[in-house]
This record gives C-alpha cells, structure tokens and sequence, in this order.
C-alpha cells in the first residue's frame, strides 16, 4: 500500500506546481480563433507574460465568465454579446474597442453550381437555405432583419431547412454541403476556401453591419496589462493580421458596402419569431 | 423448430445491423479526411499535446475515481447505514445530469465563499488542469459506484462470514477476500471510467475552458476545430479518439473475459 | 462449555426470545428444526456477526456477548461452505494461518496431516470449484478445525449434497468428532441425521426450544404434536381419556375406539377426562394375518386397505380405518409385504402396540 501512497501523492503534487498562474485571461468567441491565436503568441513574447484564452460560443464564454468572476478581456464575435455583457455590467464599457467589421453576405457553394445571383434568388423552389437560430446567433438575427427589411420574411421564414445554432455551425452546414445558400458573414469564404464562395448583396438592401468588440472585463485583476493588449489588438500588426484571416478592419471600407447601413445596435426580433409562439 | 431458426435469423440480422451502422459512422469520416491530413495531424505539437493531456487527466481520473468508489460501492452494498436508500439514489442524480449542468454548477460552486477559499488556498481549479480532473471525476464516480455495487451485490457475504470466523477483521477480510474477487468489476470499472473521461466534454469545457495547450483535451480540440470550420482537423481528431475509445474497449473484453465462478 | 443465557434477537422479520443452551466440552450438540425458523440467523448470532439484543454467550466462562467474531475463537461454516474461489484447496485450509500471524511455511505441516484426516491429500493444488459436493465439504472441514476452534458452527452442512454421498459425510463427521473430539453445534432439518450424529439434539420450532435430550427420548417420545409431525409420526389423533390407573391409559377416538397405552413417567400425569393428541409411527403397525385373532388390550383396528404405493425396499399402505374417512399410513419391509400377499381393496386388521403408541396434551 506504501508504494501506491508515494505515487499517489507525487502525482497530485506535480499537478499543482505544473501550474504556472496566468498573467491575463481571455474569453473569445471561437470565430476570432485563427487571428487571435496569432497575435496572442505574439504579444505575449513581447511582454514575457503568460496569456490564455478560452474559446467556445460568445454567449456560452460569456456565462463562465459571469459565474466565475474571472477574466480580463471579453472578445466575443458580434456586438450584441457585448450589449449583453454591457446589460450585465461585467465589462467596462468606456475601455470597448471596435477591431473588425463584419458585412452579412449570401454564401454559396463553390462556384455556385445553383446559379444564386441576388437575394430574391432564394425564394426559388429547390433551393435549401440555412441561417442561425436568430436568438442566439448574431448572423442569424441580422439574416431575419435582411429578410424582414426586404419583406421576404414571410415567405421564406417556412422554407429555411435548418436553424443552426452556432456562427461557425452555420458556415459548416453550408461547407458539408446540407444546404445550398446561407446568409453569413463576408469571412466564412476565407474559413471554408474551397467550399464557398460569396455573393454580395446589394447595398440597398442591408440594414445593419456588425463588428467584433472587445473590452476590459470587471473582475480583471491586471487592467493596465489588459488595456495594453487592447490597444497592441488594434494595432497595425494585428489588424493585418485580421486582415489575413478575410476580416475587413476599417469602417470606411466596411462602408463600401453598405454605405447607409447602421453599424451594430439591436434589432428586435418579429413577434412572431420570437419564443413560444 | 421452424419459428425458433426463424427468431435466430431475425435477432442475427438486427445485430450486424446495428454494428454495421456504427461501422459506417465511422467510415463516413474517411469522405472528409484524407491519410495525408491525417499524418499532419500527428504531427502538430498542439494535438500530441491534447492526445496526452486527455490520456493523462483520464488516468488520473481513473485512479481516483477507484479510490473513492471502490469502499463507497461496498459501504452500499453491506452496511446498514442509515438513510441507504437515499444515498443511493442520490448517487444516480449524477449520472442522469446533462455533463453542462454539473459543470455549471462546479463554476458556481468555486465562486462561493468556500469555493475561493479553496481556490486560494488549496488548489487553483478553474480554467486549470485540476479543473479537468475534478470535474470529470465527479462525473465519473456515480457510474464507477453503480458497476461496483452491483457486483459487490453478488458476491456473497458468507465468504466474508467464514473469514471472520477464521480469525480477519473486517478490514482484512474486505482485502484478503473481497477484493481479490472483484478483480475484473475494479477492473471493469477502471476501463469505463477512462472511457467516459476520455470522452467527457461539456463539464470539462465550462469549468477548464478550451484553452490551447493548457486545457485542450481532445474532445475540446474536436469542438474547437468544429468552432473553427476546420472540417478537416475535426474528423481526424475524430479518428484519434475513436481509435484511443477502441483500444480501451478492446482491453476491457479481454480482461473480463477471465472470469472467476463462485457459489 | 459453551453457554447461552437468555439470548434474544431480532433481525427483520426474525425473532427470538429467551434462548438457553448449554454445551459441554467435546459434545457433538444437533440443532434440530423446520427449514426458515431462524436457525442460520441464530448460528450467526452465535458467530458474532449480528447483534444480540438480550442475553450473553459465554465461552468457557469468558462473556464475548461484544466480542467481535474474528476474536471469539469459533469456527463457521455456512451452509455454502464459503470455499473462497481463488484460492487453492491448500490455501483455502491454511487461510486461518495468516490471522494468527503464522507463516505459511509453519501452517503447511499441520494442513498435511489435517487433510490427510479428511482424506484430501491428493487434491490440495485444485481450485474449489472443481471438485465434487463430498470433496468440498471435508475441505470446508478441515479449514474450520485445523485452528482448533473452541466451538465448531456448522449450518446445515449436508443439505447441498447428494443421498449417498450424504451418508457416507455424516458416517465421516461421526468417526471425526471421535478422533477429534471438538465441540460442535450443528444446525440441520434432517432428523435421521440429527440421530445419527447427536449427542445431544434440541428440538427447536415456533421459535422456541420444545424438547432437550437424548436421540432416542425425542425421536420416539416428542412431547408435542407439532414436535411429533415434524418428527415423522404420521398417523396424528386426538382422543379423551376414559380410563386411567398406573399401568394403562385408555383413550376413546371416535371411529377408531379405544385405545390402551402404557403408563410411564411420560404420561403419568394425564388424567381421565382429558383430551390429548396420541400417535403411532407408520413402521410400528401391525398388519395381522387373515385368520389371526387379536385382544382388546392390543388394540385392533379393522378397515380396508385402499391405497399402496411400492417404494425400493419397503412399501406404503393406505389403511381406512372402519367406516371413517380416517386412515393410517402404515410402512412394511418388503418381505412382510410378499408374505402377507396384500392387495388394494383387501380388509384387514392392524394392531397398534402398545408401548409404540405416544401421547401428548399439546
């Protein structure tokens, strides 16, 4: 019984001082990971700390984060995660820094083997479409508003063949080939480049572009550290970086293309969408 | 005669459907993902990284999940405690919670008093490696304490009795006769234990986090490259932990397989 | 000497109350009783794996009422006989070695010459579950004796083994209590094995002990009728005493008439005008030859034999008595059966002896 004691405890002790604490903790939405991976790696070679960050859904990374009370910077993938947090009062508002922009798109198969030109492309019959569920996913909610803006809500509404659940599920859908045309974001092309491809729709008919924000979390325990990775996140370095991974990094280019959209902002959903009806 | 070939028949074909259809599970993976990927993958520092993380906190898991079940199976089993049927069923809750509840619960739990106490003073568990195993012994354990008493149920207690009479406390007599009897249930229990670790991913994602190369097991890393559209990586981390489940199973018939009999 | 005052117990559904036994060194004492009236739970009281409610159990005048089992120096053998699987013939006889903090080296000699008693010699390197009911149970044997228990428990040993194979083990336990001599308690439901291997028996039904004493005295004068059924008396009645004076008893049974009985010290207490349950074994009937006359005083029953069943070496009849719905199941030798050329539907004529009969008042 000896023997097994010693092993025992040598291993439970190599876990604990195996730990080396963290200097700054990041909770992002799983979207922003190839860039900010990159530039995590980065930055912390520059400052010599340690830097981690945990991804999963914005919603989902933000709920641990309430419930621990840990954390130093929220990096979620879409605005309206960050009203969320905002609501919560878990962030510090005045330190919120735009970093990307992000124009909805139609996005297709690769080479458009359906031949979807324009928006109204998707009422055709025989044509499979996916989007978001709208209450937990960002893109999904701007795809209603696109909808709803061009008044095809109600005739479309009965034809989406899937509600995903996840930003990164929906483009997923689209790359295995389940559906034929999602509405989604202008980088999905650059996730999945040899499985979709974009069609842009026309600035008449968006409403809304959103954006990637990130913030200093409250229960921050390294605030300067964590304002100047704010700030190295909006850099010309890791805005090029973004800008690699198919982001679009300045709203005047944003604007390109949707010149009189609003930027970010809550949309509220139609009665009729909305639970339990 | 006839009616009896005819229900073999039947029985027959339902099982090497079953079989075939987790088969093609599997092989439908292959339409994604080629050799070469596959061969990238094992070379990636990130994922060795994962491969290992998830075996080594399993096994930690499984050594303590033993430690703990194996006295708490027979305390169900043989004492007379009071409130024995509440314990007992109070064990089962575990086990029929979604893994995201217990993990959202162990989140609160670390943020209570108590909980920051422990985090500051014993062992740092959230978004940690502890955390993992914590949280996935919990997990575990109901499931390891179930096998375990069932089998501790069968073995008959006059075993115990006749050591008694011949000198052992209860202690030795738990040790020098249960125990060598239970041999292939700890057994048992060790194996699936490991498995169900292995695979365990919503409580070990909400209170480790999915952190590249500090928390990243391999079902996180399925997750995170799922996340990422990496359709790829995905399936042939698949493939990895499909094949590390295999093994594990394979093992455990083999072991079980030497049964002992016993009156 | 074994001693158990007043000992009460209640386990579940089980209870017990006020139970004494006494058992001299070196005595062989059987326990003798229906299956399910507790005597398992009682042997385990006794072991010291339940908890006594009242009472004490004194060994040799030391109380180990609140000793734990592994300190009270009695061997148990269940009625599975709990031969531990993984373990080796050899290892299961030694196991009680360990306990004692003897080494194995030490205990071997002594398992040699122990399972050279039992007759296991050849089978100590084989596993339990491979050997044969008879073998099993001198292996169980020679673990409980070989260290020298104070008192041997052995529940219900034989009731998991073959008839003939049964025989010879109670004709082996029988010549090893004799070398041995251990004190013993042993706990069974079979009465003739019971008999053959008592020094003492105690009769024990409804939870209590009806009768003490030696084989013969219970099994030919049980003092109860429960005690008498149990016992094998199968032809039961009641009847009320008409005549009494201090060398006969005689009872009137309506459809069968009087019956004289042979006063002793058994019934001499029965007094005219009661009613008491009588009762004759099946073997100490008398079937008379047709021509043969008989005497009141030995009690003749006539009627028919209405039913007969033939067994291997003796046979059953079915007797109506008169004109009654009453009968007696009388049990004859083969060989009587020939003599007396008995046929089904034949009248006949019984005699009940005298000294044979029993009676009880409860």
């Amino acid at each position: 019984m000896n023997g097994y004691r010693k092993i025992f405890f040598s291993v439970f002790f190599l876990f604990i001082s195996y730990h080396v604490y963290a200097d700054l903790l990041i909770f992002a939405g799983s979207a922003v990971k190839p860039p900010l991976d990159e530039i995590a790696k980065k930055y912390s070679i520059q400052c010599d700390c340690k830097i981690n960050v945990s991804y999963g859904g914005s919603g989902f990374v933000l709920s641990q984060m309430e419930l621990s009370e840990r954390g130093d910077i929220y990096f979620p993938a879409s605005p309206d995660f960050m009203e969320k947090a905002k609501k919560k009062k878990i962030v510090l508002p005045e330190t919120e820094k735009k970093i990307a922009y992000l124009i909805p798109v139609i996005n297709v198969q690769k080479g458009n083997p359906k031949g979807i030109k324009t928006l109204a492309d998707l009422e055709k019959p025989g044509i499979r479409i996916a989007v978001g569920n709208p209450q937990s996913v960002c893109i999904g909610l701007y795809a209603v508003e696109i909808m709803e803006y061009n008044g095809m809500l109600d005739r479309i509404w009965n034809k989406i063949a899937v509600s995903v659940e996840s930003c990164e599920k929906v483009a997923a859908v689209l790359a295995i080939g389940t559906v034929d045309a999602i509405v989604g974001w202008n980088v999905f092309e650059k996730w999945h480049s040899e499985r979709i491809g974009t069609v842009w729709l026309n600035p008449s008919e968006i409403p809304r572009i959103a954006y990637i924000p990130v913030v200093v979390s409250k229960f921050s325990k390294n605030r300067d550290l964590a304002l100047k990775f704010i700030e190295f996140l909006g850099s010309e370095y890791s805005l090029e970086i973004f800008r690699n991974n198919g982001y679009i990094t300045s709203e005047i280019e944003a604007r390109k293309y949707a010149p009189s959209a609003k930027l970010g902002g809550e949309y509220n959903l139609p009665e009729k969408l909305m639970p339990g009806r | 005669m006839k009616g009896e070939r005819g229900f073999n028949f039947s029985i027959s074909v339902l099982v090497v459907l079953v079989v075939g259809f987790y088969i093609l599970l599997f092989l439908s993976s292959f339409a994604i993902v080629s050799f070469g990927e596959i061969k990238t993958a094992l070379f990636t520092p990130d994922i060795r990284f994962a491969v290992k993380l998830s075996i080594v906190t399993a096994a930690a898991v499984t050594v303590i999940s033993i430690f703990i079940s194996v006295p708490s199976a027979y305390a169900l089993s043989r004492l007379n405690i009071p409130l024995k049927g509440v314990l007992d069923t109070f064990i089962d809750i575990p086990i029929a919670l979604s893994p995201v509840a217990i993990g959202a619960m162990v989140l609160m739990f670390l943020n209570t008093h108590t909980g920051r106490w422990v985090e500051e003073n014993v062992l740092q568990f959230l978004f940690e490696i502890p955390g993992i195993i914590l949280v996935q012994a919990i997990i575990v354990i109901p499931l390891s304490i179930r096998i375990l008493k069932s089998h501790f149920d069968t073995v008959p207690e006059s075993y115990e009795l006749v050591a008694r009479s011949l000198g052992y406390s209860r202690t030795a007599s738990f040790i020098y006769v249960v125990l060598p009897l239970s041999r292939n249930a700890i057994l048992a229990a060790m194996l699936t234990s490991f498995a169900k670790a292995l695979g365990e991913f919503g409580a070990t994602v909400t209170v480790a986090g999915a952190i590249s190369n500090k928390t990243q097991t391999l079902p996180i890393s399925i997750f995170l490259s799922l996340s990422n559209a990496d359709l790829n990586m995905t399936f042939v981390l698949i493939m990895f932990l499909v094949f590390i489940a295999l093994l594990n199973m394979v093992l455990i018939r083999a072991l079980v397989g030497k049964g002992i009999k016993y009156d | 000497m074994i001693e158990i005052e007043s000992l009460g117990l209640k386990l579940g559904e089980f209870t017990l109350t006020d139970f004494n036994l006494k058992i001299k060194d070196g005595e062989y004492y059987v326990l003798l009783g229906p299956s399910g009236v507790g005597k398992t739970i009682l042997l385990e009281t006794i072991a010291g794996f339940h908890k006594l409610r009242w009472g004490r159990i004194l060994i040799n005048g030391t109380d180990v009422t609140h000793m734990p089992p592994e300190k009270r120096d009695i061997a148990f053998v269940p009625q599975t006989l709990g031969l531990f699987p993984h373990l080796t013939v050899e290892e299961n006889i030694i196991f009680g070695a360990k306990a004692k903090h003897i080494k194995v080296k030490d205990a071997l000699p002594d398992a040699k010459r122990f399972s050279g008693i039992m007759g296991i010699s050849s089978l100590m390197k084989r596993f339990p579950h491979e050997l044969s009911g008879g073998e099993r149970q001198r292996i169980a044997l020679a673990r409980a004796l070989i260290i020298k228990p104070k008192l041997l428990l052995l529940d219900e040993p034989l009731s998991s083994v073959d008839p003939p194979v049964r025989n010879q083990l109670q004709y082996f336990i029988k010549e090893l209590h004799g070398t041995l001599g251990f004190t013993s308690l042993h706990v069974t439901h079979d009465f003739q094995e019971a008999f053959l291997l008592g020094d003492v028996v105690s009769l024990l039904l409804n939870g209590k002990i009806q009768q003490t004493g030696k084989k013969n005295e219970i099994y030919f004068h049980p003092r109860t009728r429960d005690a008498a059924e149990f016992l094998g008396f199968r032809n039961i009645f009641q009847g009320e005493v008409i005549k009494a004076d201090e060398t006969k008893l005689c009872l009137m049974t309506e459809g069968i008439g009087n019956i004289w009985i042979e006063r002793n010290f058994r019934n001499s207490e029965i007094t005219v005008g009661e009613r008491v349950f009588w009762g004759i074994r099946p073997e100490e009937i008398r079937i008379l030859r047709g021509d043969t006359k008989s005497e009141e005083r030995n009690n003749p029953v006539s009627g028919k034999i209405i039913n007969l069943f033939e067994k291997a070496f003796s046979h059953t009849l079915i007797f109506k008595i008169g004109a009654t719905d009453n009968h007696f199941e009388i049990e004859i030798p083969h060989m009587a059966y020939r003599k007396l050329q008995i046929t089904t539907g034949m009248a006949a004529t019984v005699e009940l002896s005298v000294e044979r009969i029993w009676v009880a008042r409860k």
